[in-house]
């Protein structure tokens, strides 16, 4: 998934969710920063040994996205950019992107441009879950996948 | 909560027959884009945001790399291939879009909405799309047309058969190579304009699918699996299949089908599953058409409208499917006022079957895609079919449009031909299904009453004195040999006790008889029907149903061989107890004649009970489908009828009266056989002159030369056909003749018996007094030729019931010459004098059949090989000839039996009983036991044949019995007529195939399976079981089955689903008129704009503009 993606996903499709607007990124390695000693536990418990290490290398991947300029560009205006740049925080890749809003000359200033394609198509979550800010629903990540798909009774 | 309801059954629709099976996609990578999408999404300016709801395989996720493409798909499968390409992609629900609004430039539904099963869900689907669709933006939506060139849909509604592309490549293309041919064809726009012209035709018949939510829909997993198990093992199980699916399909179709076409098919617009060509959609039938009228449209009625209307339409469409039921049951009590106890269980069967029924209101073009297989040989069905296969759109059977007329009668309608009098004969069948299904206690009531009525005649008749009489001509005939009297007596007695303690029984099988005979005229209509049934789908499934079941009654017919051989070991012992078995057998052709009345009734009973009942009975199952309910019973009623039969005959029937009949009309050497019977070499003599004047007559020697190939091996068809097609006069002749062939096969081993039994079929039909005569005659010779060949007799218990066949071939044969050179009615005592005659022969037959037979008997597949036999085709021929003396005898002795039948003998009983109604039931049980001997599989052929030759023989008969009774002569006449086609074709052909054709020409359906199954006699047996069983009940189909007879003709019958193999998936689809989307958009989606509508690759094709709604 990537945060362009994910700029645009609410979860306001449940059941008395309103906004439900921006949805948390959790991402297992997230986690993994958080209880380092808990997971190790876990592994300490049978869980396969290199799952972590692959969870590492799943859960986010950098892939390499043409850069177009007019694309980025058009899209910017259509960004919550806050979201954005907290989503990319979450997930350790907010790297030199502006926390506010993207600077005023952002059509001609092809840094930025680059700094946002980066964030917006290149960074993806393989691994990881969504969750609604209000109601704590979790939508987990597989392969990439957001599954947002809700159980009748959500709807 | 009807709301709920609804919404959950489409829900259940969708998830079966929407998700999952888009779980069972394989990507096709030639699918293309539909130009017309790629068009539209070149156009949009680079960064556009886009969203693919319902992306499917990411096809259109690349077609336009300068936009953010964000792909929606529900499905997992279709999801990873999509994310496998590098797209981005989301599992979303498009009811439910997790986006934020006004946050797209472009959304894309291509091929989505026809998907949702109601009118709300489509109209919430759009919602959904336009609500995350910015103001200004423009969405893009493709859904299948109602109108194709290629295809027609009845009902908007549709399950779309689609395969696997792995299995067939066509499908794949067909998936996503809608897209290709559809490019192809999608230069091709038309204008929503033109199609508006034809449009509008089926607007105004199209009923409102957008309610789908008919409560049957919730069931649709459920009914997939019934359709499945339907077209599987299931169908073969269920006797008439094709009555079941008819049924199952009424239900379905409640409401009545919409005739549409769409004729380029889903093709591009399903890219991810395609529909195979091969498979024909199968429509979800609402059960009112006036849904439409109360709702316009659905978009016209505001969503909770819809909803209210949807409810009051599906709670008409099940009362009408209850009212319509309940007509049928009431239809069932009028035809069967007799059966009142059979009524409930018949009613509790229906109620189970309308409950079956009523759950799954899918209904499926075809009734069912095995069926459709199956029926592909004749129906016409299968032209569509073909025109699928030759183009990729999906057909909409026609039948869909005779279904949309009367949902439930429908089906009867089509095989009737909306003859009130086929409608009648279905119902029957439909009942005797139903019975059977529900259990054989209800034929066994049914029967019961029979009994009542058959008691009732015999009382008449004064059955004692009948049965007197018959004991003492069997004695007389008996002084043949060993058991002779006392054997004859016990048997009668034992008879007579089973009889009185069966009595209840007895009745039924009388009722079973008189169903048959009644039936006679069904089934004749029935065999009429067939051709129709050829035609529609249906009737290529009953026509499988039919195979299935005869192969089940052959199965039966072995069974109740056996049972008949016990009793017929005393008979053949002595003549005399030859005379009684005899008179059992014509019992059971009584009931078999009977049984071809109401084939169906007949096999449904032939399956049910078979065993159960003694040979004749086992045939008279066969031929009548109530049988087989009271098979069970059968053993013991068969026996009771027979004697009750007996009785009739004789008394009826008086010998001298044929005698002189047959001295009249036959040549003149009969004549005196019959007045001395006894005197063997005067019988022989006579034969001998017979022979000769025979062979001056050219006709009679040509005519059995022709058939006399056929009829050995037809003969026993051609029973099983004549009992089948119900003409009961033919029965006595094609049993004579039948004989002769079984004797040529079985001469030494069975003769005896089968003497005993030929002997008893003659004078079941007004020749019972020959018959009798023959049969004694025989006897004596089956005694002296197991006197001389004890080997023959060794083998008998199993060997013997098929010896008796044989024998019973064989004698008739002699008999038949006999009956040649004295009439059929004269037969019995000219049978005696040929007995002799029949007896040399036997003997030389049995000395070189007799090993030959002691193997076939062992197998049970001598049949062949009697056939093969030049005795065989000898007495073949000479049975011709005979068949045709006789039957010109059995005219006079019919008329003669008439002025006499206070019954000289026992056996004139019979024949009276033969000569009016029973004459047909006679004939028909003749035939019937033998065509349980045709069932084994040797004598199967034979008994084809014999069949055939019976079958001509009844033709004359029955217009003798014509001339006495009309109506049901007539109808034995129509079977025979038909009977007669076909054994000549069977006699061209010689062989199994021949008797198949044969098979064929008497049954539609059967001929189907017979074609296919050909190679086995026991296809033509399950083909005739089929023709008999159009309403046979699964079980009975089941017991068909279980004979490899059976399953050959199941195997040709399901042909689709076997050949197949693949696992055929059913798409759910809401085929959109035209200007349906647009209203539904415009009506219920206020922000969106429909900017354009076009028409390609049999597609609506719709752009529609999100726009800024002001609210003062």
């Amino acid at each position: 998934m990537k945060l362009l993606t994910h700029n645009m996903l609410t979860s306001k499709c449940i059941r008395g969710v309103n906004v439900g607007y921006p949805l948390v990124i959790n991402i297992i390695r997230n986690m993994k920063l958080f209880t380092h000693n808990m997971l190790t536990t876990k592994c300490k418990k049978g869980v396969l040994v290199g799952y972590p290490l692959n969870i590492k290398a799943s859960d986010i991947r950098i892939s390499s996205v043409d850069f177009n300029p007019d694309f980025i560009s058009k899209i910017i205006p259509k960004i919550d950019w806050p979201v954005l740049y907290s989503a990319a925080e979450s997930i350790g890749h907010s790297e030199n992107l502006p926390k506010e809003a993207p600077p005023e000359d952002y059509e001609t200033n092809e840094d930025f441009l680059k700094i946002a394609h980066k964030a917006l198509l290149e960074v993806e979550v393989v691994h990881g879950e969504l969750v609604c800010p209000e109601s704590g629903r979790k939508f987990p990540i597989n392969n990439g996948i957001p599954n947002m798909l809700l159980n009748e009774d959500e709807i | 909560m009807a709301v709920n309801e609804r919404v959950s059954r489409s829900f259940a629709l969708e998830q079966t027959y929407v998700h999952e099976v888009y779980e069972q996609y394989h990507d096709n990578p030639r699918s293309k884009p539909w130009p017309k999408v790629q068009e539209f999404l070149e156009k949009l300016e680079p960064g556009a945001l886009v969203c693919d709801v319902g992306c499917g395989n990411g096809k259109y996720l690349k077609v336009n790399m300068s936009i953010y493409n964000l792909g929606g798909e529900k499905s997992i499968r279709l999801s990873d291939l999509a994310r496998q390409k590098q797209n981005e992609v989301i599992r979303l629900d498009n009811l439910a879009l997790p986006f934020k609004d006004n946050c797209f430039d472009t959304v894309l539904s291509l091929s989505v909405v026809h998907h949702f099963a109601t009118t709300d869900r489509r109209v919430s689907a759009l919602r959904e799309m336009a609500r995350v669709l910015r103001v200004g933006g423009r969405m893009i939506i493709t859904v299948w047309a109602m109108e194709q060139d290629y295809r027609k849909f009845e009902s908007q509604d549709v399950l779309v058969p689609w395969r696997r592309p792995k299995l067939k490549t066509q499908c794949e293309t067909n998936s996503e190579d809608h897209s290709d041919s559809d490019s192809n064809k999608s230069f091709r726009f038309r204008n929503t304009f033109r199609r508006k012209s034809y449009k509008d035709p089926y607007r105004k018949t199209s009923s409102g699918s957008s309610t789908l939510s008919s409560p049957s829909e919730t069931c649709y997993g459920f009914v997939r699996r019934a359709l499945q198990k339907i077209a599987g093992g299931g169908r073969r199980v269920v006797a008439g299949s094709w009555f079941l699916d008819n049924w199952i399909a009424c239900m379905h179709k409640q409401p009545p089908l919409q005739k549409r076409y769409d004729p380029d098919g889903c093709e591009y617009c399903d890219c991810s599953g395609c529909d195979t060509v091969e498979d024909q959609p199968i429509e979800l039938l609402r059960i009112d058409d006036e849904e439409p009228r109360k709702i316009p449209r659905r978009q016209t009625c505001p969503v909770p409208q819809i909803s209210a209307d949807i409810d009051v339409f599906k709670s008409r469409s099940m009362n009408n499917i209850r009212a319509a039921l309940e007509n049928n049951n009431n239809n069932r009590c009028k035809l069967k006022p007799q059966n009142g106890c059979n009524q409930t269980n018949k009613e509790n069967s229906e109620k189970a079957l309308k409950v079956t029924l009523k759950k799954p209101k899918l209904v499926k073009q075809k009734k069912s895609l095995c069926d459709e297989d199956a029926d592909e040989a004749l129906d016409q069905p299968t032209d569509m079919k073909n025109l699928v296969r030759a183009m990729p759109d999906f057909k909409s059977t026609t039948t869909r449009q005779e279904r949309g007329g009367v949902p439930k009668q429908r089906s009867l309608n089509e095989e009737i031909l909306m003859s009130t009098d086929r409608l009648k004969e279905k119902e029957r069948l439909r009942q005797n299904i139903q019975k059977q299904t529900s259990l054989n206690e209800d034929l066994i009531y049914k029967r019961v009453h029979t009994f009542e009525s058959l008691r009732e005649s015999f009382l008449a008749v004064a059955s004692s004195k009948s049965f007197q009489m018959l004991k003492n001509r069997i004695k007389n005939s008996t002084t043949m040999e060993k058991v002779s009297s006392t054997s004859l007596k016990n048997g009668f007695v034992k008879i007579f006790q089973t009889w009185k303690g069966a009595e209840l029984k007895s009745p039924k099988d009388n009722e079973n008889l008189k169903n048959s005979l009644n039936c006679h005229s069904t089934d004749k209509e029935s065999n009429e029907k067939p051709g129709e049934r050829r035609h529609s789908k249906e009737d290529g499934s009953d026509s499988s149903k039919d195979s299935s079941l005869q192969s089940d009654t052959s199965v039966d017919s072995e069974d109740s061989f056996a049972s008949v051989i016990f009793v017929p070991k005393s008979d053949p012992m002595s003549p005399i107890a030859g005379t009684s078995f005899s008179a059992g057998p014509t019992s059971p052709l009584l009931k078999n004649t009977s049984a071809p009345q109401s084939p169906r009734i007949k096999q449904s009973s032939c399956p049910t009970s078979p065993r159960v009942k003694q040979v004749p009975n086992n045939l008279t199952k066969q031929l009548s489908s109530p049988k087989p309910s009271t098979e069970l019973l059968t053993t013991f009623f068969p026996i009771k009828p027979t004697r009750k039969q007996m009785a009739q005959k004789y008394s009826v029937q008086p010998i001298p009266q044929f005698k002189k009949t047959i001295h009249n009309t036959p040549p003149e050497i009969i004549v005196p056989n019959v007045i001395s019977p006894t005197d063997e070499a005067s019988r022989a003599e006579k034969l001998k002159k017979i022979r000769d004047i025979l062979a001056q007559k050219p006709g009679f020697g040509s005519k059995s030369k022709s058939h006399c190939p056929i009829v050995r091996k037809i003969s026993d068809p051609a029973r099983k056909d004549q009992s089948l097609a119900k003409s009961i006069p033919k029965l006595l002749k094609l049993e004579i003749f039948n004989p002769e062939e079984d004797d040529d096969s079985d001469n030494s081993c069975v003769s005896s018996p089968d003497s005993v039994n030929e002997k008893f079929l003659f004078s079941d039909e007004s020749l019972l007094e020959a018959t009798a005569n023959v049969a004694s005659s025989l006897e004596e010779a089956v005694d002296k030729v197991i006197g001389s060949r004890p080997k023959k007799k060794l083998p008998s218990v199993d060997v013997f019931s098929i010896l008796h066949r044989r024998l019973s071939s064989d004698t008739t044969p002699l008999l038949e010459e006999d009956d040649k050179n004295i009439p059929n009615g004269d037969s019995r005592r000219p049978s005696n004098t040929w007995n002799e005659e029949c007896h040399k022969h036997l003997t030389a037959f049995a000395d070189k059949l007799s090993e030959k037979l002691m193997k076939e008997l062992d197998e049970y597949q001598l049949t062949m090989d009697n056939i093969d036999d030049p005795y065989i085709h000898r007495l073949s021929e000479e049975l011709h000839d005979l068949s045709i003396l006789s039957d010109e005898i059995r005219k006079q002795n019919d008329y003669l039996r008439l002025s006499q039948k206070p019954a000289k003998s026992c056996a004139k009983c019979k024949k009276q009983c033969a000569c009016a109604r029973p004459s047909i039931k006679l004939n028909n049980i003749i035939s019937t036991p033998c065509v349980n001997n045709s069932v084994n599989p040797a004598l199967n052929s034979l008994s084809k044949r014999n069949y055939v030759n019976i079958n001509v023989i009844k033709s004359e008969d029955n217009e003798r019995f014509n001339e006495e009774s009309s109506k049901r002569f007539l109808i034995a006449k129509g079977s025979s007529s038909e009977s007669f086609d076909s054994s000549d074709k069977g006699s061209s052909s010689n062989s199994l195939l021949s008797s198949g054709a044969t098979s064929i020409n008497f049954a539609g359906q059967s001929i189907a399976s017979s074609v296919t199954d050909l190679s086995s006699t026991a296809s033509l047996v399950s083909t005739e079981s089929k023709r008999t069983m159009d309403t046979l009940l699964p079980g009975n189909l089941k017991r068909r089955d279980g004979s490899g007879l059976s399953d050959v003709s199941a195997d040709s019958s399901w042909p689709s689903e076997e050949v197949g193999g693949e696992i055929t998936y059913h798409r759910y689809y809401h085929v959109f008129r035209q200007g349906e989307l647009e209203k539904l958009i415009e009506k219920y989606v206020d922000d969106l704009h429909v900017v354009s509508s076009t028409y390609e690759h049999a597609s609506w094709c719709i752009i529609a503009e999100k726009v800024q709604i002001w609210t003062i």
